[in-house]
C-alpha cells in the first residue's frame, strides 16, 4: 500500500500533476491496491481535513495584507525604513531588511512580501549603485528571513497540524526572525565597507523621520493590535486575523481613500483562489498522511532514525535539511503537510521540544524557498525584476550561507526559540 | 465551450467573495458579541468553518483554472522542455480523472451522511460533500476545456 501510495504520488508530480491532485490519486490508488481502508475515506478527509477553525485565520491574514498592499503602504513602510536606516553603510540594502521586517508583521505570506517588496525595491536599489543580481539575491534573502516575522501562514497551517498553539509559534518567531535580520544587516554592511555593496544614503533629519512615521503609523499599528489582542487573551490567532481584515478595510477606505467596492471584490476572489489552492492541498493531505499513518510509516521512520543515531542533535540537523531540501521543491506548505506527520512522532520520542521543532521547521522552509535554482521565492523576485538566475544563483550563495548558519544557532541553542513563548506563558 | 467556462468562473467567483466576505464577517461579528456585548453566539463558529470549506472548493475550480494550483510543472517545463509537452496533456487527463473520482466518493459520502446534522446549523452534514462534487465536477469541466483547448492549437495548421 505504501509503496503504491509513494510510486503514484512521485510519478505523479513528475508528470507535472499538481500536488494536491497527486495526493488524491495516489491516495486512491495505494487503497484500491490494498483494500485495508474504505475508499469513500478520502472524500470524508477531503472535507474533514480542513473542518479546523485555526485554518480561517489563513484567507483572513491573506486579505488584511492584500489590503494594506493595494493601499500604498508598501512604500509608505519602505520611506519609513529608509529614514531609520537609510544612512547606514550598505544604504538600501539595510533598507530591504527592515521594510521586510515591517512588511512581514503585517502581511503573512513570503510570496505577497516578495512581489511586493521586490517591486518597489528592486528600482530603488539599482539607482543607488546596487548590481541587479545583488539587490535581487538580497530582497529573497530578506523574503525569507520574513517568513519567522508572525503573522504567518506557514505557522498557522503547522499550528493545526502539530497540535501546537498558534500564538506560541507566532511569539517564538521574533527572536530568530530578528537574529536573522540582524546577520543579515551585519552581511551588508561588511559587503559594503569591502567595496562589493554601495554606501549609505544621506542621514535623514528629524523631522523627515516623523513625517515618515506619520505616513506609516497606521499599517504599524496592525501587528501591534494583533499581538497586543492575541497576547492580551482577547483574540485567538484567527479572530486576531478578522479584526486585521476590518482595520485594514477601514483604513484603506477612510484613511488612505484608496479602497472602492469593484477592488475590495477583486481581492476577495484573488483570496479565495489561493484559499482554494491551500485548501485543497490541506484536505488532500489529510487523506494522504492518513495512509502513511495506516501503513505505520512513522514509526518505521523513527525506528530507522533512532537505530542510525539518537542523537536529537543528528536529528534536528537531519529533519532541516529534508524541510530546506523539500520546501524548495515543493513551495513550503505540501513539504511540511508530507513530512511534519512523519517527523514529528519521532521528534517527540527523542524529546525534542515540540515548539522547537515545529519553529525550525518553519525557519528551513523560509530558506528553503529562496534555494536556487527552484526556490519560489527566487524565481518570484527574478521574474519580476527580469534578472537572470544563473546570475542571482552565485550571487544568493553569501546570504544563504548566513541565513544557515542562523538556522544551525537555533538548532544548537533552543532558548532562542523557547525564551518568548515562555516567557508570556504560552509553552 | 469558452463562454460558459467564462461565465461558470464568474459566478463561481461571486460565490467565494461571497462565503469569504460572510465568514469575515462573522468572525468579527463573534468577537464583537463577546468582548463588548458579552452575547456569544454558539452558532458563528460552525457556519464560519462551513463557509471556509465553501470557499476553499469553490477557490479550488477556479484555481485550476487559472494554473495556480501548487505543483512541479514550471519545473518540468524548465528543466525537460521537450517532455514536459508530452506530460503537460497527460497531467491535464490525470486531473480530469482524479476530479471524477471526487465526484463519486462524494456522492457516496453524501448519501452516507444525509440523516446526520450539524450540531448548531439546521441543514445536513452531507451538504458539504454536495459541494465537493459539484466544485469537482467543475473541474472535470475545466479539464476538458484545456484539453480541448491544446488540441485545437495542435491541429490548427501552421503559418
Amino acid at each position: 500500500m505504501i509503496f503504491s501510495l509513494c510510486i503514484g504520488f512521485l510519478l505523479c508530480i513528475l508528470l507535472g500533476v499538481p500536488i494536491a491532485f497527486s495526493m488524491i490519486i495516489a491516495s486512491v490508488i495505494a487503497v484500491v491496491s490494498s483494500d485495508a481502508l474504505p475508499l469513500p475515506l478520502i472524500a470524508q478527509r477531503l472535507g474533514s481535513g480542513i473542518d479546523n477553525f485555526t485554518y480561517l485565520a489563513i484567507p483572513l491574514f491573506i486579505l488584511a495584507g492584500a489590503i494594506m498592499e493595494r493601499s500604498a503602504i508598501s512604500i509608505r513602510l519602505v520611506e519609513f525604513a529608509k529614514s531609520l536606516v537609510g544612512h547606514f553603510r550598505g544604504g538600501m540594502g539595510q533598507v530591504v531588511i527592515v521594510s521586510e521586517i515591517f512588511f512581514s508583521g503585517i502581511s503573512g505570506a513570503s510570496l505577497s512580501d516578495a512581489s511586493a517588496i521586490g517591486s518597489i525595491m528592486f528600482p530603488t536599489l539599482k539607482k543607488s549603485g546596487y548590481e541587479p543580481a545583488k539587490a535581487v539575491a538580497l530582497i529573497a534573502a530578506a523574503c525569507a528571513m520574513g517568513i519567522l516575522i508572525p503573522p504567518c501562514l506557514t505557522m498557522v497551517v503547522l499550528g493545526a497540524l502539530a497540535g501546537v498553539s498558534v500564538s506560541a509559534l507566532f511569539v517564538a518567531g521574533f527572536l530568530p526572525g530578528f537574529l536573522m535580520a540582524i546577520a543579515l544587516m551585519i552581511l551588508v554592511y561588511v559587503q559594503s565597507k569591502r567595496g562589493l555593496l554601495p554606501a549609505g544614503e544621506k542621514k535623514s533629519s528629524f523631522s523627515e523621520r516623523a513625517l515618515a512615521f506619520r505616513g506609516a503609523v497606521f499599517p504599524l499599528l496592525l501587528p501591534i493590535i494583533i499581538f497586543g489582542g492575541i497576547l492580551g487573551g482577547v483574540f485567538s490567532p484567527t479572530e486576531a486575523a478578522g479584526v486585521a481584515v476590518l482595520y485594514a478595510l477601514l483604513v484603506a477606505t477612510f484613511v488612505y481613500k484608496e479602497m472602492s467596492f469593484k477592488l475590495f471584490y477583486a481581492l476577495l476572489v484573488d483570496t479565495a483562489i489561493t484559499t482554494g489552492a491551500i485548501g485543497l492541498i490541506l484536505g488532500a493531505a489529510s487523506a494522504f498522511s492518513a495512509i502513511l499513518s495506516f501503513g505505520g510509516v512513522p514509526d518505521q521512520v523513527a525506528d530507522l532514525i533512532i537505530g542510525f543515531s539518537s542523537n536529537p542533535l543528528f536529528f534536528l540537523i537531519a529533519a532541516n535539511l529534508v524541510f530546506l531540501i523539500f520546501g524548495a521543491i515543493l513551495d513550503g506548505i505540501p513539504a511540511l503537510l508530507l513530512f511534519v506527520p512523519i517527523l514529528l512522532p519521532v521528534a517527540k520520542s527523542l524529546g525534542i521540544n515540540t515548539l522547537h521543532f515545529a519553529l525550525m521547521s518553519v525557519a528551513s522552509l523560509g530558506v528553503g524557498l529562496v534555494v536556487p535554482p527552484i526556490g519560489i521565492l527566487v524565481l518570484v523576485v527574478c521574474s519580476i525584476t527580469k534578472t537572470p538566475l544563473g546570475d542571482v544563483s552565485k550571487a544568493m550563495v553569501p546570504y544563504l550561507g548566513i541565513l544557515m548558519l542562523c538556522l544551525l544557532l537555533m538548532i544548537v541553542f533552543p532558548p532562542l526559540i523557547l525564551y518568548l513563548p515562555q516567557y508570556f506563558g504560552l509553552s | 465551450m469558452k463562454w460558459f467556462c467564462d461565465s461558470l468562473e464568474k459566478v463561481l467567483g461571486i460565490i467565494c467573495a461571497f462565503s469569504l466576505g460572510s465568514f469575515a464577517f462573522l468572525i468579527i461579528t463573534d468577537v464583537a458579541c463577546r468582548f463588548i456585548f458579552h452575547f456569544p453566539i454558539t452558532w458563528l463558529n460552525e457556519l464560519s468553518i462551513f463557509l471556509f470549506q465553501l470557499t476553499s472548493f469553490t477557490g479550488a475550480s477556479i484555481a485550476l483554472r487559472k494554473g495556480l494550483h501548487f505543483g512541479l510543472g514550471l519545473m518540468v517545463q524548465d528543466v525537460w522542455p521537450k517532455l514536459s509537452q508530452l506530460f503537460q496533456p497527460i497531467a491535464i487527463v490525470i486531473v480530469a480523472i482524479t476530479s471524477c473520482l471526487i465526484v463519486y466518493l462524494g456522492v457516496i459520502m453524501a448519501k452516507q451522511a444525509w440523516n446526520s446534522s450539524y450540531t448548531t446549523l439546521p441543514f445536513s452534514q452531507a451538504t458539504i460533500y454536495v459541494v465537493t462534487s459539484i466544485a469537482a465536477s467543475i473541474m472535470v469541466l475545466f479539464s476538458i476545456e484545456e484539453l480541448l483547448g491544446r488540441l485545437i492549437i495542435y491541429r490548427a495548421p501552421k503559418p
